[in-house]
């Protein structure tokens, strides 16, 4: 049932489905700025395009149809975290593809090597188990209309914010080299760090399963 | 005879609202009608029979399983006062979405009904008039073998020939065996001819479940001058309204012995019960 439960997010989702392809253009041109960032970008933006079942069941109140089916809650959010992840996934690869593409025509070169790529996706994971972690269970709890700005759009503006702070900090003169440097020392201990952030990505995602589970047990409709 | 329905003590209490402890059956191969004015607890019942609200105690079995088993929903056929699809599915889309979760889905019936209903297959779910909303979700409905159907105000807001049309089919879909149909909905027209059985809910409360014909064979109408009226039957009448002309009211027919020959009394229909058994809840 979890299978066909990601299938009827897919179809649900039929009206996005054309926009999805434009996904792989917008993280191109992103990564003709920042190519070193195409990787956590194309996950984030398959995270978001993978929430688009939230907004659309919303929107047709879909959770009617849902529980009318032969289908437990349980499949239901089940079914919604490994669509994510799935979507998640082909953000990770086609980031991963796209990343020497962005950065042969950039102006910016980055020569980080396979222990390199491995660490950013550990580092995008983790990103989107903390994502997760907010998003989910929001959402699962008030649905979309009423979760989005604290399950999203919060989330997303904290994560804009720290990450154009964290932009502006490293673009200075004198911190110029410090990316660099601390994905080379990360790639140094490549299993230490990647191992340790997909754990505890690993962990967040398994606590957000857990608090949706019950946010969305205990809803009524 | 077995219930298709079995609900016992059921229990749900919202900020503004109880459901009280209802209990009430409904046996296999019957058509019942759940009625019952707005915001009587009709849809909370419905939505506690599937799970879509959680019960704060109490019992329901559908089909002889506790409705919290998710496998009989394979032989549940739901339909509220509007179908829930994606609004850009067009009913190619839905059968595509929805026949993988029924192992019983018949593709040629469902495109009998969609030939039948007109229903274009390629026509945008949001681009269909209520009604055809409605027969689509019938089409749906109706094309998975469902023993037993939920109706949650299905002809609600619908034409009197879209009514009239959507009863026939509930009707033909009766002539198999061992078919039921709980039909919530407060236009009790819709019922008179159809329904076997009556479950009646005001205020949270089951106030008859039973027959129908017991239910209307129970109380008649009553009119007379006021001098008619005599002051030990007053308390008796149901929902009594006195004017100039006389009174009027409800009354158990058992109850009708020892008024004066001027009375009139006559049959009452469900519409007039639950007129009366509102008056008097008022």
């Amino acid at each position: 049932m979890i299978g066909k439960m990601i299938a009827l997010d897919w179809r649900s989702i039929k009206v996005y489905q054309i926009r999805g392809l434009f996904l792989p253009v917008a993280i191109f041109i992103f990564g003709y700025f920042l190519p070193l960032l195409v990787i956590p970008m194309s996950v984030f933006m398959f995270m978001s395009f993978s929430i688009n079942p939230f907004a659309v069941e919303e929107k047709g109140d879909l959770n009617h149809l849902y529980l009318t089916l032969p289908v437990s809650r349980k499949e239901i959010v089940t079914g919604r975290y490994l669509f994510s992840l799935i979507a998640v996934l082909c953000g990770i690869a086609l980031g991963t593809l796209m990343m020497p593409l962005a950065n042969m025509v950039s102006v910016s070169k980055w020569f980080i090597g396979i222990e390199g790529y491995i660490v950013i996706i550990a580092f995008s994971y983790l990103i989107y188990a903390f994502f997760s972690l907010f998003i989910f269970p929001i959402l699962f709890r008030f649905g979309y209309n009423k979760g989005k700005f604290w399950g999203f759009y919060l989330p997303v503006f904290l994560f804009a914010f720290f990450f154009s702070s964290y932009i502006t900090f490293s673009a200075a003169p004198e911190y110029s080299a410090f990316t660099l440097n601390l994905l080379m020392k990360a790639s140094e201990n490549l299993f230490l760090v990647s191992g340790s952030m997909i754990a505890i990505a690993t962990i967040l995602l398994i606590l957000s399963y857990i608090i949706s589970l019950k946010a969305y047990s205990n809803r009524d409709f | 005879m077995n219930n298709a329905i079995k609900v016992t003590n059921l229990t749900k209490r919202y900020k503004n609202f109880l459901l009280d402890n209802a209990s009430f059956t409904v046996p296999e191969g019957y058509i019942c009608g759940f009625i019952g004015k707005n915001g009587a607890g009709k849809t909370t019942i419905m939505k506690l029979m599937l799970g879509m609200a959680l019960k704060d105690a109490g019992e329901i079995e559908l089909l002889g399983k506790p409705s919290d088993d998710v496998s009989i929903k394979e032989d549940l056929g739901v339909l509220f006062d509007q179908p829930y699809f994606q609004e850009d599915w067009t009913p190619i889309d839905i059968e595509k979405a929805l026949r993988p979760f029924y192992k019983k889905w018949d593709s040629s019936a469902y495109h009998r009904y969609l030939e039948r209903f007109s229903l274009d297959p390629r026509q945008k779910y949001k681009s269909l008039s209520r009604g055809m909303k409605m027969k689509l979700g019938l089409a749906v409905t109706l094309c998975h073998d469902a023993k037993l159907l939920l109706l949650d105000e299905p002809t609600s807001g619908l034409d009197p020939v879209m009514r009239d049309e959507i009863l026939d089919i509930l009707r033909e879909y009766l002539l198999e065996e061992n078919k039921t149909i709980f039909f919530s909905t407060h236009i009790t027209s819709d019922l008179e001819k159809t329904a076997d059985c009556i479950v009646y809910i005001d205020n949270g409360r089951i106030i008859y479940s039973g027959l129908k014909d017991e239910l209307v064979e129970k109380y008649c109408l009553i009119r007379g001058g006021m001098e008619d009226l005599p002051e030990t039957k007053r308390r008796k009448i149901i929902g009594l309204r006195e004017h100039v002309g006389g009174f009027e009211g409800m009354i158990e027919v058992a109850e009708t012995g020892g008024f004066p020959p001027g009375v009139i009394t006559e049959t009452v229909s469900l519409e007039d019960i639950m007129v009366h058994l509102n008056r008097k809840g008022a």
